[in-house]
């Protein structure tokens, strides 16, 4: 029971962070869909199902947040890149404010959990 | 370039099954992108072709419940930014092929906008057909109220009409209310069905 708890708590957790984590991976360059996946993996720990990740960009997209274009590869597939608009760099950074407050009042709550734990 | 298997074509397949109703232009658009992105996973695969497949479609997660998010998205936005009660009615019937509150919520819609129009258009043929267009009371047996809308009939025998030219201020506004309200109703209910997904 609890760790079922635990589970549809991380879950519910990973998906209300993942646009903000989406939407920090393209901050500083364009992706394609499976390179965003290994951005998401490798540097923020959030692993999902590979597939669920299209629809959502398609949504961001269609928001006016992302652009996209396909990229004919010299070898192999073309390759789909999606990019920030100007309004998906505001989102961005408002969402990154707010977490940024957000966790760092959250921390310092958690902080005599954590200590009397170890 | 590898070779297309027919396991990634069939998973393909049910993915645009499960798309029917997006534009053909957009299902294509997606198709592509995501053999691309299993062609290419397949490409950096090791070990025996078949079992690799497998595993990519596998971590690629169920075809149908990809097509579901993709259809989800695009039932919002065509409601959003329509906001036409034809539009919402018909995002809200595709979605009711798809989930047991989908149904109920297209049912309610379809009854608000169904009382909303009724009471619109009485309201727009009150001054061209004052006798037979009107809100009336049937005093016995049943005491029940009815909407009359008929000007070739003429008023109903036995019943007494209760709004006279009121009709076209209250129906118009209670017509027009109640349609603003259930396209609301329903954009909220798509909103919370998208959000359900991840």
């Amino acid at each position: 029971m609890a760790i079922e708890l635990e589970d549809k708590w991380e879950v519910q957790l990973r998906k209300g962070c993942l646009e903000l984590a989406i939407l920090a991976s393209l901050w500083k360059e364009r992706l394609y869909g499976l390179e965003l996946l290994r951005a998401l993996e490798t540097e923020s720990n959030l692993v999902i199902t590979e597939g669920t990740v299209y629809p959502l960009l398609s949504r961001l997209r269609n928001e006016g947040l992302l652009d996209s274009e396909w990229v004919e590869a010299e070898l192999g597939h073309p390759r789909k890149y999606y990019r920030l608009t100007s309004a998906g760099r505001r989102k961005a950074l408002m969402m990154a404010r707010i977490w940024s407050r957000f966790s760092a009042k959250l921390d310092g709550l958690l902080k005599p959990l954590l200590k009397e734990e170890r | 370039m590898t070779t297309p298997d027919p396991k990634i074509e069939t998973y393909l397949k049910r993915v645009r099954t499960g798309l029917r109703g997006l534009p053909q232009e957009e299902v294509t658009d997606i198709l592509t992108e995501l053999r691309t992105h299993i062609l290419e996973r397949l490409e950096l695969a090791d070990g025996p072709r078949e079992s690799a497949v497998d595993t990519v479609l596998q971590s690629f997660g169920r075809a149908d419940k990809i097509a579901a998010l993709y259809v989800s998205e695009s039932l919002v936005l065509q409601a959003e930014s329509s906001r036409s009660p034809w539009t919402v009615l018909r995002s809200l019937f595709y979605w009711s092929t798809l989930s047991v509150v989908g149904f109920f919520v297209f049912c309610i819609c379809l009854f608000g906008y169904s009382f909303g129009i009724c009471f619109f258009v009485a309201a727009i043929l009150k001054p061209f057909h004052p006798q037979g267009v009107g809100l009336w009371y049937q005093d016995s047996p049943h005491q029940t109220l009815s909407l009359h809308v008929g000007g070739v009939l003429g008023p109903p025998v036995h019943e007494r009409e209760l709004l006279g030219w009121w009709l076209v201020p209250i129906g118009c506004s209670l017509g027009g209310g109640t349609i603003l309200l259930t396209t609301q109703f329903a954009l909220w209910s798509l909103r919370r069905f998208r959000r359900s997904k991840p």
